[in-house]
């Protein structure tokens, strides 16, 4: 082993690229190194300052460690309650839709994420918004929030109330900027053109944010927020976290929604709520103790006045991942309304109704079958055949019914279902009943066809 | 040991010569593929996020759903302590380590942009993770050229050296 470097070569050593190879350097512009396990020069040799680039380099690699150690291990909560209300605010304040999801729990991040996005498209899709609507640059809206003070209230380990005391919240809204679409604002009266704007003092109607602790890390939950405020409001007790009702779900998705119809159909208010998520429904759970004893006892009273039976049910279900798309193949139900005299029998295709005879454009044998079903209700685009089911969810390897995910999901396959042609015949069929405020055609240019019909 | 002294036949693949430009060069690349990591990546309303900040958002809104996409968030992680790594081997004077790990952190420079820019509207970070990037790689490429060239010239001394 050497203790000098041997200087550059005499010769210039062939380019392993067939280029030129560099003449020799001089013995103080090179660096005198080897591969991994080199000998590097001896310390006797460096300068000071290369010593302080190895402290400087070994300090930012300790550095690099903690920032990946970190990093991987992180969530994405707040460290306080106020904080992760504070995230909300911030993110609102900044149009910053993105920075609003990631303050809410994960499971509720989940539901809201992606379908946000494509009801945005929808909705733009159809003139109702924007069409080059970016959620991540919302413009027309600037939001501001200043001097807030919060009261925090923990509730039970894990669970606190933040009260927003005191704050004030600037507005200005520019509409003909702002994300609204061709349709609306074709229904928009010239005064409603104009910039508003103003401020508000958001501490006036004592909003309540709950902040939920979820992996050490807190989050702001809307469904318990809800619950939250709507306890208040009511002024009952403070529901005991984590002994509400619990989730009792069902081996397969089918299942899970099988279960679900049945208790809907008996109105087993308890049953449906087991059935929802406890991850995404921990609200529904936990503050159900506070409602179920007066619904379960309308629940009764209603059962008196009918029933529904669900003779049979076949359903088919698209798992994806932890959620499921299950829909109804076929089902054949008889509903009896006894104070009416009323009885539908329904097995899957056509609908006899007795007692209801000359309603609804029922013939005299009071049977509907396939479009004549549908076209009943004589609204226009009631024929629509959206793409929807009933979305199943599956936590800890039990299936649940996610009504929220259902709606949303629901709401998806209508906005799906629409043409923009839809809105204007829903437009010209509400202008119809005196509907003021747009340019449309008045009520005698009316179609006298309904769509689809 | 004098300087006369003719190399050993084991010191010939660890000690050579190599010019410093292309080290200086390629631990600047790096650390400019680090900084691009800290530019704006994304822009949602008035809100900036790094690729690190990114990262986090893409992961806490559940896109990071199989190994191999949490396995690429996680090494991004690992791109500051990477940077760190270039600059000490920078410092010890190891070219092959700086050659080596400029490479790795190029790559994952110029993926990681590429990528995201490829998905979204990107800001100005993902243009300047690709272009440093691109240099951090050619840096590399260059230092290690260099270091092959120098061992070359060595290992040619020294079988001169054994024949005289």
């Amino acid at each position: 082993m050497t203790d000098e470097p041997i200087d550059g070569p005499d010769e210039p050593a062939p380019d392993p690229f067939g280029r030129e190879a560099p003449p020799p350097l001089p013995a103080d512009e090179a660096i005198f190194a080897g591969g991994f396990g080199s000998s590097a020069p001896s310390p006797a040799r460096r300068r000071p300052i290369a010593y302080l680039a190895i402290v400087i380099g070994l300090v930012a690699m300790v550095g690099g460690a903690i920032f990946f150690a970190r990093s991987a291990g992180q969530a994405s909560g707040a460290k306080t309650p106020e904080a992760a209300v504070q995230r909300v605010f911030d993110a609102l304040g900044n149009e910053d839709f993105l920075g609003v999801l990631e303050a809410l729990t994960p499971a509720e991040r989940s539901l809201l994420n992606g379908r946000t996005q494509t009801v945005a498209q929808e909705l733009g899709r159809l003139g109702i918004l924007r069409k080059d609507l970016d959620l991540g640059k919302v413009k027309g809206i600037d939001l501001a929030f200043t001097g807030l003070q919060y009261q925090s209230t923990s509730l039970a380990d894990g669970f606190t109330a933040v009260e927003i005391k005191a704050g004030t919240s600037t507005y200005r809204i520019d509409p003909a900027t702002s994300p609204l679409g061709d349709f609306v604002r074709g229904l928009l009266s010239s005064k409603a053109a104009g910039v508003v704007s103003g401020s508000d003092d958001i501490s006036r109607d004592h909003p309540v944010f709950m902040a939920v602790r979820q992996d050490g890390s807190w989050y702001v939950s809307i469904g318990y927020s809800m619950a939250e405020q709507a306890r208040r409001d009511a002024g009952a007790a403070v529901p005991t976290f984590g002994s509400g009702v619990p989730g009792r779900g069902a081996a397969t998705p089918e299942a899970a929604v099988d279960q679900f119809l049945r208790a809907a159909g008996a109105l087993d208010v308890r049953r449906l709520i087991e059935l929802t998520p406890p991850g995404e429904a921990g609200a529904l759970h936990d503050y159900a103790p506070l409602f179920l004893p007066d619904l379960e006892k309308g629940a009764k009273e209603a059962r008196s006045a009918f029933s529904l039976t669900i003779k049979s049910l076949k359903l088919s279900s698209q798992p994806s991942g932890d959620e499921a798309v299950v829909k109804i193949d076929t089902i054949a139900f008889r509903l009896t309304i006894p104070g009416a005299g009323v009885v539908v029998d329904f097995d899957g295709e056509c609908a006899t109704i007795k007692g209801a005879e000359g309603f609804l454009g029922l013939g005299s044998n009071g049977r509907l079958c396939g479009k004549d079903l549908a076209r009943s209700s004589g609204i226009p685009g009631f024929e629509l055949k959206p793409e929807a089911g009933i979305v199943a969810v599956r936590e800890g390897e039990v299936w649940y019914v996610s009504p929220t995910r259902t709606v949303l999901d629901g709401l998806i396959a209508i906005l799906k279902a629409i043409q923009p042609g839809d809105l204007e015949r829903f437009k010209q069929f509400f202008g119809a009943f005196g509907f003021q405020g747009y340019g449309g055609p008045t009520p005698r240019s009316i179609q006298t066809t309904l769509p689809h019909a | 040991m004098g300087r006369g002294r003719l190399p050993e036949a084991d010191d010939v693949t660890r000690t050579v010569s190599v010019p410093a430009t292309p080290i200086v060069a390629t631990v600047a690349a790096c650390m400019a593929a680090l900084g691009a990591a800290f530019l704006p990546w994304l822009t949602t309303g008035e809100a900036r996020r790094s690729a690190f900040a990114l990262a986090r958002s893409a992961d806490a809104l559940g896109f990071i759903d199989s190994p191999v996409r949490r396995a690429m968030v996680l090494s991004w992680y690992l791109l500051p302590l990477l940077t760190a790594a270039v600059w000490t081997a920078g410092a010890l004077r190891q070219p092959v380590a700086v050659a080596a790990l400029a490479a790795v952190v190029g790559s994952m420079s110029v993926a990681a942009g590429s990528m995201f820019m490829s998905l979204a509207r990107p800001g100005l970070g993902p243009v300047a993770a690709v272009v440093a990037g691109i240099v951090t790689l050619a840096g590399s490429v260059w230092l290690a050229w260099s270091v092959a060239s120098a061992r070359a010239a060595t290992s040619r001394m020294t079988a001169e050296g054994s024949r005289t």
